[in-house]
């Protein structure tokens, strides 16, 4: 609630009394308060009549700008997952280059698993991003961390790491 | 995920793969649903673009895995062949008693009656089999085949599973516009109902695979997707005729009625096979085959 009512004191005209009013009144966003118009807002006790109009607008400012905010967040992390999936491309070209021998029998199987989890993970956070910013955010940065420079690891380096992303995935996909 | 030309091959057939797959099993639960003979047909046309899709992609995935899905997925087609027919039947056979002569009449409409009550019972064994197909381990089958490709296992064929989708597309298409051109001057004889139906089903595998990759073509797809559509409705109905006919044959119906109705049937026939000629004439296959190759 005490997060809520500092973004709500955001708002010329509201305080902390008003914010915890709002907040009570089912107003926790500025989106709300925009969407409950000079109507709903007069409701609120102790509410300066004069200000309402302007209470209002600018909810619906900040409510437009939040909302462009994470439209461009959501745009940035899908272009880092379509990055990560060129990575597991990579890695997986890689290997086969680097250890066509080692991997052509059920090491490469165990691997090949692997590469196609790690990518279907992605698959999945990517199309789930526009509700899970903050958790896709972080699940993709951790994934990132793990998949660096793989292409040039070892096998069982490559192995080790992309279990350790697909970790990081999954944790964001909630599983 | 939307793959894109540049997409490795081992990746992009997955994802394609799964795409096709979540349409059948999506088809064959509304038809399950609904027993309407237009989803009946979707899902038919489901399967065959899922087998088409499997086919297309089995250099990346281990051959009998490919081939024991495409087997089971073959069942569904089967099964849901004999009730398309069967309704195709009825609604041609009603139209063209409507066409002739009232002495036709009460002939053709025991040939139609016949039908429907066949419909009946082929609707009570689709659905069981349909039924026993969903219930089944179909679904498990095919995420399991599509999720393991063999992407360190050179294939037979040479195929380059790390090379990029577009590059693949070039040869996939190429295959099949080869057999269709084989079949061609053959087909163009009209007494060649056989070639003519093989004619048919080559450039219905051609348009299924232009529908996967269709993402790949650009601004020509509708174009061309719209060039072999007309081939294959010209070809469908020019085998269905072929069909009716011999169901005509054996349906006992009295001389003067029989040669009648074959006339008219024949009548239809001739116009449909001016129209495909005319077609070979101004939409020749090596035409269709330049514009696919430079929209790629």
């Amino acid at each position: 609630m005490k997060a809520g009512m500092k973004g709500l004191q955001k708002l010329k005209g509201i305080g902390e009394v008003l914010s915890r009013r709002l907040i009570e009144a089912g107003y926790d966003t500025f989106a709300d308060v925009a969407a409950a118009g000079e109507e709903g807002i007069r409701k609120i006790p102790g509410i300066n009549p004069r200000q309402i109009k302007s209470i209002v607008a600018q909810a619906g400012e900040l409510a437009e700008e939040a909302e462009k905010g994470r439209a461009e967040k959501v745009e940035e992390l899908k272009k880092k997952a379509q990055f990560l999936k060129g990575n597991v491309q990579e890695i997986a070209h890689s290997v086969r280059n680097r250890f066509q021998e080692a991997v052509s029998g059920k090491a490469g199987k165990k691997l090949g698993k692997e590469l196609v989890k790690v990518m279907a993970s992605l698959e999945k956070l990517e199309g789930k991003l526009e509700r899970r910013v903050k958790k896709g955010g972080k699940g993709l940065v951790k994934a990132e961390k793990w998949l660096e420079g793989l292409g040039d690891s070892g096998l069982k380096e490559i192995g080790t790491g992309l279990k350790k992303a697909r970790k990081s995935l999954k944790k964001a996909l909630g599983k | 995920m939307q793959a894109d030309g540049s997409t490795q091959l081992w990746v992009a057939a997955r994802v394609l793969l799964y795409k096709r797959g979540d349409d059948f099993f999506m088809r064959m639960d509304k038809a399950l649903k609904t027993s309407d003979p237009e989803d009946i047909h979707d899902l038919r046309v489901a399967s065959r673009r899922l087998r088409e899709g499997l086919v297309l992609f089995a250099p990346c995935y281990p051959a009998g895995n490919i081939a024991r899905l495409v087997k089971q997925i073959k069942l569904v087609t089967r099964l849901l062949g004999e009730i398309r027919n069967t309704d195709e039947a009825i609604i041609f056979f009603s139209e063209l008693a409507a066409d002739l002569d009232v002495a036709c009449h009460g002939d053709l409409e025991g040939v139609t009656a016949s039908f429907r009550k066949s419909r009946a019972k082929e609707l009570k064994r689709l659905k069981s089999g349909l039924r026993n197909i969903a219930s089944g381990t179909l679904r498990d089958l095919y995420r399991r085949v599509v999720n393991a490709p063999n992407l360190f296992v050179n294939p037979l064929n040479g195929i380059d599973l790390f090379m990029p989708l577009s590059l693949f597309a070039k040869d996939a298409f190429d295959e099949r516009l080869a057999a269709i051109l084989k079949l061609v001057p053959v087909a163009v004889q009209e007494g060649e109902a056989d070639a003519q139906h093989l004619l048919r089903i080559s450039v219905k595998h051609l348009r299924y695979r232009l529908e996967i990759l269709s993402f790949l073509i650009g601004v020509h797809y509708e174009e061309l997707h719209e060039t072999l559509k007309d081939y294959q409705d010209l070809l469908g109905r020019m085998h269905d005729l072929h069909v009716f006919a011999g169901i005509i044959r054996n349906a006992c119906l009295p001389f003067e009625i029989e040669k009648v109705v074959l006339d008219a049937i024949a009548v239809k026939g001739g116009k449909l096979f001016a129209d495909f000629s005319e077609m070979l004439v101004s939409t020749p296959f090596e035409k269709f085959g330049d514009k696919l190759r430079n929209a790629l």
